[in-house]
């Protein structure tokens, strides 16, 4: 796994035990690169999804300093980043990589 | 993808009609009905919107509609130019899938719209939503309000012992019956005691009813401000959301559309001092034995103050015995100089949360430049 893979499935796993620790026992999300977080069979409502948004963001900023989003790009395909941990992980990666670039041509 | 997959629609204003209508009895396939045909016939001649402009983000499973979130172009006027905005207008999820997501995936996908998108008329439990997401507060918009409910000294002794009843399992026909009377009998009071005021509100001017709005109508928009123009406004009374015919109404829409009284008058008055004329449009709404005045757009001459807006309201409220009046809070002034006015009418706020899609958005940095205004978004038409 790249460094930059690395990151992103840091950043996912660590906003999921964040995210448990204000669900209810039942209602937590296994952390399985193959679990289900939105859509007809997923763990999560939509407070929750939400919730897990916003945690991979300020994570995002707070331990890699970069700004992401993962709300904005206009993307038909990308509500099926929210599908499981694996696609989610995959676009994060991709959004963490974007910024790393931007960044780097800003400071030259 | 699994075939129970949830998929994302999104439906543009020219093909908002045809969706309707193909969607029109999902309600009875486990779905939900997610426009109906008075909000999609009066979206298609949305002066603000391009056919190829979204109007509805549909959540389906099977075809078959479960989750919605409506749109409505609009223009916004920043510095004098006009800007194309998205409104939210409804936002419904059914209730057996909302530990989907859904609601949220349709909230997603709006935001990820290249246009700038603005809710008002929010429910109370999405607050939390608009600001986890961080949408940007405005406003709020402050409005008057007058709730008979508050006044009610003859119907709220028995409103009180009939929920006293319903606790124990009891209802009585014959209660709700005396509980309307006195209710009207209140309201009677309520606006008999009004008459001197409405009086002399009128003073000084003549009013009399007509079926156009005059040629001049946006002459005083704000420079910065959600478009008022004639346009925006003929549409939406020519196109409204509700109905007093059963026949037009979409009765399994979740956001009902049919009223037992629906009027939209417009006055027009004049100065009897100066000949200075002006306008108002009037919205008059029952349902569940309730009558909801709302005062819409109006225009008074260039100096000249807001009497007459609340004495054209005050007089058509009497008229229907409005148990709600809605009004600018640029009726306060007016409504403070007179005791009675004072106390039945209450200042309300609304919230104002705006996305804005990009960086350089020329709502950047000027959201407390804009001037709301009672009438943004769907407000009039709902």
């Amino acid at each position: 796994m790249s460094a930059f893979e690395n990151d992103a499935a840091t950043l996912v796993q660590e906003a999921i035990v964040q995210l448990n620790t204000t669900l209810p026992e039942e209602g937590r999300i296994s952390t399985e690169d193959g679990a289900s977080l939105a859509g007809s069979n997923g763990a999560l409502d939509s407070l929750g999804l939400i919730d897990l948004i916003v945690l991979i963001e300020d994570l995002a900023q707070r331990k890699n300093e970069l700004a992401i989003s993962l709300v904005g790009a206009d993307d038909v395909a990308m509500l099926a980043h929210f599908s499981n941990i694996r696609s989610l992980t995959q676009y994060v990666e991709q959004l963490l990589a974007a910024a790393r670039w931007k960044s780097s041509t800003d400071h030259e | 993808m699994n075939e129970d997959s949830i998929k994302i629609e999104r439906v543009r204003v020219k093909e908002l009609c045809k969706f309707a209508e193909t969607h029109r009895d999902d309600h009875t396939r486990g779905g939900v009905v997610p426009i109906s045909r008075l909000r999609a016939s009066a979206q298609t001649h949305n002066p603000a919107a391009s056919e190829d402009d979204l109007a509805l983000l549909a959540a389906c499973r099977n075809g078959v509609c479960v989750g919605y979130l409506g749109l409505m172009a609009g223009w916004v006027r920043v510095k004098g130019e006009r800007k194309s905005m998205y409104w939210f207008t409804t936002w419904y999820v059914h209730p057996n899938i909302r530990q989907t997501a859904v609601g949220a995936l349709l909230m997603i996908t709006a935001m990820s719209l290249d246009r700038d998108v603005i809710a008002n008329g929010i429910a109370p439990q999405t607050l939390p939503i608009y600001r986890r997401l961080r949408f940007e507060a405005m406003g709020p918009l402050l409005f008057e309000r007058f709730n008979a409910k508050y006044f009610d000294l003859l119907g709220l002794p028995w409103l009180a012992f009939r929920k006293l009843l319903s606790r124990r399992g009891l209802h009585y026909k014959s209660l709700d019956f005396v509980f309307r009377c006195m209710r009207t009998t209140s309201l009677f009071t309520v606006y008999m005691l009004l008459d001197r005021t409405m009086r002399e509100l009128e003073t000084d001017y003549e009013f009399h009813s007509c079926t156009e709005l005059p040629e001049w109508v946006g002459r005083s928009q704000n420079e910065n401000g959600f478009e008022r123009s004639k346009r925006i406004v003929s549409w939406m009374l020519d196109r409204p959301w509700l109905t007093d015919n059963s026949d037009q109404a979409t009765p399994a829409y979740f956001f009902s559309d049919f009223c037992d009284l629906y009027q939209q008058p417009i006055v027009r008055f004049r100065s009897t001092k100066d000949g200075g004329s002006g306008w108002i449009a009037l919205r008059i709404a029952r349902r569940n034995c309730e009558t909801v005045l709302k005062v819409l757009d109006y225009e008074v001459p260039p100096n000249s103050d807001i009497r007459p807006i609340v004495a054209a309201a005050l007089r058509w409220a009497s008229r229907y015995r409005a148990d709600i009046i809605e009004i600018s809070h640029d009726a306060r002034l007016c409504l403070e100089q007179r005791f009675l006015l004072r106390r039945l009418f209450r200042t309300q706020m609304r919230p104002y949360f705006c996305h804005l899609a990009r960086k350089e958005s020329a709502l950047r940095g000027r959201l407390e430049e804009v001037h709301l205004n009672y009438c943004d978004g769907d407000t009039s038409f709902t």
